[in-house]
C-alpha cells in the first residue's frame, strides 16, 4: 500500500512539482493549498507524512498552526517544514512545536526524498520490536540506525533527523574531525557554515540537558568538528 | 561672527538712548539758558527804568555832550577805609584785589608814571572825607629841592589841577628835599609872578623804591572838584626846564616861562574825576541777591555803581568732588559745550567790552562769558536813557551754576540710570544670545552626531520640549531622524526580505529542474538543463549572501556567551586558511598569551572567514596575508594585513556599509559587499573598533580590530 503524504502548500508550481517527485518515487500525495482545508481533511483521515510550508495564503504563520493542531491529533505523526523562511527563530519555533525536521526550500528534490524516505524508516523501526537493529555504540552513546533515535546514558535524546545524522557522522569515526561539507553531506542538506553551526549548538544543547557535564562534540577553529573519542 | 557677538554689537545700538538723553539735557540746558537770559534782561529793564535820576551819570550837564577821551579822565574807586599815607601801596586793596594802577600812557624817556586815586566818604557826613593818591614813578634820577631854593619850580614834583563846578580852579605842588612826608604848597600869582602857599589839609609821603618813587597823597574832599588832572613834573636842572608827564596826555617838555604861563593861566583840566555813586549803589542794591554781580556804567563805561551777591551758601560738596569734574568732563566730551565764548575779564573800574559799546547804542542784549575760572556767566545789559538819549546801562552778571548744578544732576542721574540700564540689557541680551547659541549649538552637534564616524545613525535622537522655533527645529530634526532610521533599516532588512521572497520563484524553478531531471530527456535538453542548474545555483549563493547578514544579526540576538580562547580560535582559523587558499601565503603572529574574552567563538571564526575572503581576494598568487592577535593593555588587537592594491580614499567611510563594494573587477565570485559589513556587525557585538588602513610601506590594506577585555557579555 503506498504512504500517504499531504503537502501543505500555497504556491502551486511548488505543490505540483512535490507531487511530481513523491508520485514518482511511490507515493500517495495529497495536496492543500490553505490550513482549513487541510485540517478538514486531517480530520477525516491522517496522512502518515506531512510536509507544510509555514506562510499558508493570507496566514503568515499558518503552518505553525496547522502543525499544532496536527500534532494535537497525531503525536507520532512526522512533519516536516518546508519553507522559505530560513531564520533561525523561525526553525526554532518549528521545531518545539514538535516538527521533526525544518528544510528550506531551496533544499533539492533528492535530498527532500532522502529524509522523507528516512523519516518513514524511522517510524517503521519504531514500530518493530527492537532486534538486531544496527547500533553504533561509542561511550555513553547508543545511536540506532534503524530508528534513528539516540541514546546518552540510556536517557532518549530527541534528535530531529538532520541532527540524528550529523551526530552519527561525527561519532562514526570518534576523535576524526569532520569539516562542514562532510558533515553537510551526512546530512543529505546543503546549508551554510552557520546553520551547520547552529545545529551543532542545538545538538550540543540538548546533550547538555541531559548531561551538563557533555563536552563529547569539540569545536576544531578552522576546519570542523570532532567526536571526542572516549 | 557668532551669534552673541551679533546681538553685542546691535545692543550697541542702545548708547544711542544715552545720546538722546544728552541732547535732551542739552535741549533743557539752552532752554534754562534763554530763560535766565530772559529774566535777567527783565530785571535789567526794570532796574534801568527805575534808575530816574540819570543826574547821577555824570558830573555836569556839560559832560553829556563833550566828555573828553576816556584815557584823560581819572577814576576814583571807592575805599572803605582811610588810607595810611606812608606811599606804600599795601592797603590798597579791595574787595581782595589790588586796585589797578592807572596805566601811564607816556612811555617816552626813563620816566613812567602810574596812579591810583580813591576816594574814602565817611557814611554820616557826605562832604567829610578824602581824596587819595598813589602815584608809583619811575624815575632813575630824581631830583630833591635844594636847601633854600626859592623858585617854584626846582625839583621833581607832582602838580595836581582842580576846578570846581562853578569855576574856580587851583592847582597844587608837591616836591621836597629829602624821602618823606610831603606838604602841597597851593599855587597863586600875583602881578605876574607865581607865589605860593603851603597847605596843612593837602599832604603825602614821598617813598624812595627800588626804580624811582612812589608818593602817597591825600586831601579832603571838600576842596575837591569835578575834574582833576595829575602831572609828574621831571625837573631838568641842567637845562633848567620841565618834562612834564600827565595823566592821559603825552609828555611835555617846558621852558620854565612855559611853565609859569601855563600855572598862570592854568587852564582847566580836561579829564573829569570819575567816581562811584553812593546813591546809585543804595538804590541797586535791593537787586543785589538777585544776581551775582550788578554793575551800573556811563557812557564811557566807568563803573559807578557795583553790589555783589552776598555769597552764604556753602558750596555744594560734590561740586567739589573728583566725581563732579569727571562727569562735567564726561558732559562736555558727550555733548560738547563747544561755544567759542568771550573771556570775562573781571571788571575793575571801567567795563567798555563790545557788550557795553553795543548797548550803549541802545540796544539791550546778553552775552555768554567763559570767566577766568571755567565758569560760565551771564552778562545782560540795558541802557539807561533820558530825553537826550543814552547815559549810561546797566549790566546784571550771572554765573550759570545753577543752571549747571541742575543739568549736571538731571544729566548724571540720567547717564547713571541710562547706563545702568544698557549695561543690563547688554548682559541680558548677551547672555540671551550665548542660551540661543548654546541651543542652536546643541543642537548643530546632535545634527553632526546623527551620523557617526562609521556613516551609521545613531539610535536615538533627544527630542526638544521647547515651544519656540528652535525647538521647532530640533522637532524637525528628530521626525527627519526617525524617518531616516525607519528608511535605514527598511534598506537593511531589503535584502534578507528580498531573499525571502525570491527563495519561492527560485524553490519553483529548483524543484521543476529537479523533477525535469527524472525524466528521460534528449541530450541537447540536459545540455540546457545543466546550464539552468548552474544558474539556479548561483542564485541560490546569491540569496543565501542577501540573507546571511540578517542570520548575522539574528545569531547575535540569540547569542549565548561563553568564556573562551581567542587565541586558539584565531591560531586554529589561520593554521586552516592555508589549506583554504593554498596559492596564498599565510603568515601568524600569534600571542602566547591565551586572550580568554567572552562572547561568541562561532562569530569570530566567522569574522575572521570575512576579513581573510576580503584579503584573500584582493592579493594575487604568492603574496602574503599576515593574521596578527596581539594583547593591548585594555584590548585585544587582532590584525588581518594583505599585499595589495591600496584601499581608494573616497570609499574609506562606506567601506564598512553593506551592499558596498570596492572591487574594481568582478570576478567569477558574487560579492555583495555584506563581508565587511557582517565584520562590522560581530565587532560592535564584541563593544569593539575595526579600522581599516593602509600598510604605512604603501604595500597593502591592514584591517585592524580591537576588542576590550571586558565587555557587557563578561560575566564575572
Amino acid at each position: 500500500m503506498k504512504r500517504r503524504i499531504a503537502v501543505v502548500e500555497d504556491e502551486a508550481a511548488i505543490r505540483e512539482n512535490y507531487r511530481a517527485v513523491l508520485t514518482r518515487y511511490g507515493y500517495d500525495v495529497s495536496l492543500y493549498s490553505n490550513r482549513p482545508t487541510a485540517m478538514k481533511a486531517f480530520r477525516e483521515q491522517l496522512p502518515e507524512l506531512a510536509i507544510i510550508d509555514v506562510g499558508l495564503e493570507d496566514e503568515v504563520e499558518g503552518g505553525f498552526e496547522l502543525c499544532r493542531e496536527l500534532r494535537s491529533m497525531a503525536p507520532h505523526l512526522p512533519i516536516i517544514f518546508l519553507t522559505a523562511r530560513d531564520s533561525e527563530f523561525d526553525a526554532i519555533s518549528g521545531l518545539r512545536l514538535g516538527a521533526d525536521d525544518y528544510l528550506t526550500k531551496d533544499i533539492s528534490l533528492e535530498h527532500m526524498v532522502a529524509r522523507i524516505v528516512a523519516l518513514f524508516r524511522r517510524i517503521d523501526s519504531l514500530k518493530q520490536s527492537q532486534q538486531n537493529s544496527l547500533q553504533i555504540v561509542e561511550g555513553p552513546l547508543v545511536l540506532d540506525l534503524d530508528r534513528m533515535t539516540a541514546v546518552w546514558n540510556d536517557a532518549p535524546v530527541p534528535l530531529t533527523l538532520t541532527e540524528f545524522w550529523l551526530v552519527h557522522a561525527l561519532a562514526k569515526h570518534p576523535g576524526h574531525v569532520k569539516n562542514r561539507q562532510q558533515l553537510m553531506d551526512a546530512a543529505n542538506v546543503v546549508l551554510d557554515d552557520s546553520t551547520i553551526t547552529s545545529h551543532i549548538k542545538r545538538i550540543r544543547k540538548k546533550f547538555l540537558k541531559l548531561d551538563p557535564a557533555f563536552t563529547a562534540i569539540e569545536t576544531i577553529y578552522g576546519f570542523g568538528y570532532r567526536w571526542q573519542p572516549h | 561672527m557668532r551669534l552673541p557677538l551679533q546681538l553685542l554689537f546691535i545692543s550697541l545700538f542702545m548708547l544711542a538712548l544715552p545720546w538722546a538723553g544728552c541732547q535732551y539735557v542739552k535741549e533743557l540746558e539752552s532752554a534754562l539758558r534763554k530763560g535766565q537770559e530772559n529774566t535777567l534782561l527783565a530785571s535789567a529793564q526794570v532796574l534801568a527804568q527805575s534808575l530816574d535820576e540819570v543826574e547821577q551819570f555824570y558830573p555836569t550837564t556839560a559832560y553829556i555832550n563833550q566828555a573828553p577821551p576816556a584815557d584823560r579822565q581819572l577814576y576814583a574807586h571807592q575805599l572803605a577805609r582811610p588810607m595810611i599815607v606812608d606811599g606804600y601801596a599795601d592797603d590798597w586793596v579791595q574787595e581782595q584785589q589790588q586796585m589797578n594802577w592807572w596805566p601811564a600812557k607816556s612811555t617816552v624817556g626813563q620816566v613812567q608814571l602810574s596812579a591810583s586815586i580813591g576816594i574814602y566818604q565817611s557814611q554820616q557826613q557826605q562832604s567829610a572825607g578824602s581824596l587819595y593818591f598813589h602815584l608809583n614813578i619811575k624815575d632813575s634820577q630824581l631830583h630833591y629841592r635844594p636847601y633854600q631854593e626859592q623858585r617854584v619850580i626846582a625839583a621833581d614834583s607832582v602838580l595836581i589841577e582842580l576846578q570846581h563846578p562853578w569855576g574856580t580852579r587851583s592847582a597844587y605842588l608837591l616836591d621836597t628835599s629829602a624821602p618823606g612826608l610831603l606838604r602841597a604848597k597851593e599855587i597863586t600869582h600875583q602881578f605876574g609872578k607865581l607865589k605860593w602857599v603851603m597847605r596843612d589839609d593837602i599832604y603825602g609821603y614821598w617813598q624812595e623804591s627800588a626804580k624811582g618813587v612812589a608818593i602817597e597823597l591825600q586831601m579832603p574832599l571838600s576842596i575837591v572838584g569835578h575834574r582833576v588832572a595829575v602831572s609828574y613834573l621831571d625837573y631838568q636842572p641842567a637845562t633848567d626846564q620841565v618834562v612834564m608827564y600827565k595823566v592821559g596826555h603825552s609828555p611835555q617838555l617846558l621852558t620854565m616861562a612855559e611853565l609859569n604861563q601855563h600855572l598862570q593861566l592854568l587852564p582847566p583840566p580836561e579829564g573829569y574825576l570819575i567816581r562811584s555813586k553812593r546813591q546809585l549803589a543804595a538804590q541797586i542794591a535791593s537787586y543785589a541777591n538777585n544776581v551775582d554781580e550788578l554793575l551800573v556804567v556811563d557812557r564811557q563805561g566807568w563803573l559807578l555803581a557795583r553790589t555783589y551777591r552776598f555769597q552764604d551758601a556753602e558750596p555744594d560738596e560734590f561740586e567739589e568732588s573728583f566725581s563732579y569734574g569727571f562727569w562735567r568732563w564726561l558732559y562736555r566730551l558727550l555733548l560738547g559745550d563747544k561755544r567759542q565764548l568771550a573771556t570775562f575779564s573781571e571788571v575793575e573800574n571801567r567795563f567798555y567790552n563790545e557788550q557795553v559799546q553795543a548797548v550803549l547804542k541802545g540796544e539791550a542784549n546778553a552775552q555768554w562769558y567763559r570767566s577766568s575760572s571755567d565758569k560760565t556767566k551771564v552778562a545782560v545789559a540795558y541802557p539807561v536813557k533820558n530825553e537826550v538819549g543814552v547815559v549810561g546801562a546797566v549790566v546784571l552778571i550771572n554765573s550759570s551754576d545753577e543752571i549747571l548744578s541742575l543739568t549736571n544732576s538731571a544729566w548724571r542721574e540720567l547717564l547713571q540710570i541710562t547706563l545702568l540700564v544698557v549695561t543690563v540689557c547688554v548682559f541680558a541680551l548677551f547672555g540671551y544670545a550665548s542660551w540661543l547659541s548654546f541651543r542652536i549649538k546643541r543642537l548643530s552637534g546632535l545634527a553632526e552626531q546623527v551620523l557617526s564616524k562609521e556613516g551609521q545613525l545613531i539610535s536615538y535622537f533627544p527630542v526638544s520640549g521647547a515651544q519656540d522655533e528652535i525647538g521647532d527645529l530640533n522637532r524637525s530634526f528628530s521626525v527627519l531622524h526617525s524617518r531616516l532610521m525607519e528608511y535605514t533599516h527598511y534598506l537593511k532588512g531589503l535584502s534578507s526580505k528580498l531573499a525571502h521572497e525570491l527563495r519561492t520563484p527560485l524553490a519553483v524553478i529548483k524543484s521543476s529542474l529537479d523533477n525535469m531531471a527524472l525524466e528521460p530527456l534528449p541530450d541537447t535538453v540536459k545540455t540546457y538543463q545543466s546550464r539552468a542548474i548552474e544558474g539556479v545555483d548561483r542564485l541560490r549563493y546569491l540569496i543565501e549572501a542577501m540573507s546571511e547578514a540578517n542570520r548575522v544579526e539574528q545569531s547575535i540576538a540569540s547569542a549565548e556567551p561563553e568564556l573562551f580562547s581567542l587565541k586558539s580560535v584565531v591560531e586554529g582559523m589561520g593554521q586552516a586558511y592555508q589549506s583554504v587558499y593554498p596559492n596564498k601565503e599565510f603568515k601568524l603572529e600569534i600571542t602566547d598569551n591565551s586572550c580568554q574574552l567572552w562572547g561568541e567563538p562561532e562569530l569570530i571564526s566567522q569574522m575572521l572567514d570575512k576579513l581573510v575572503s576580503n584579503a584573500a581576494d584582493f592579493t594575487t598568487d604568492g603574496q602574503q596575508i599576515a593574521i596578527e592577535l596581539a594583547v593591548l593593555e585594555n584590548d585585544y588587537l587582532l590584525a588581518v594585513s594583505n599585499e595589495g592594491p591600496l584601499l581608494p580614499e573616497t570609499m574609506r567611510h562606506q567601506l564598512f556599509d553593506s551592499l558596498v563594494s570596492v572591487r574594481k573587477e568582478a570576478n567569477n565570485k558574487q560579492h555583495l559587499g555584506f563581508g565587511l559589513y557582517i565584520v562590522k556587525l560581530i565587532v560592535d557585538f564584541y563593544e569593539g573598533e575595526v579600522t581599516a588602513d593602509n600598510l604605512d610601506d604603501l604595500s597593502g590594506v591592514i584591517f585592524t580590530i580591537t576588542l576590550p577585555k571586558v565587555n557587557s557579555l563578561t560575566i564575572t
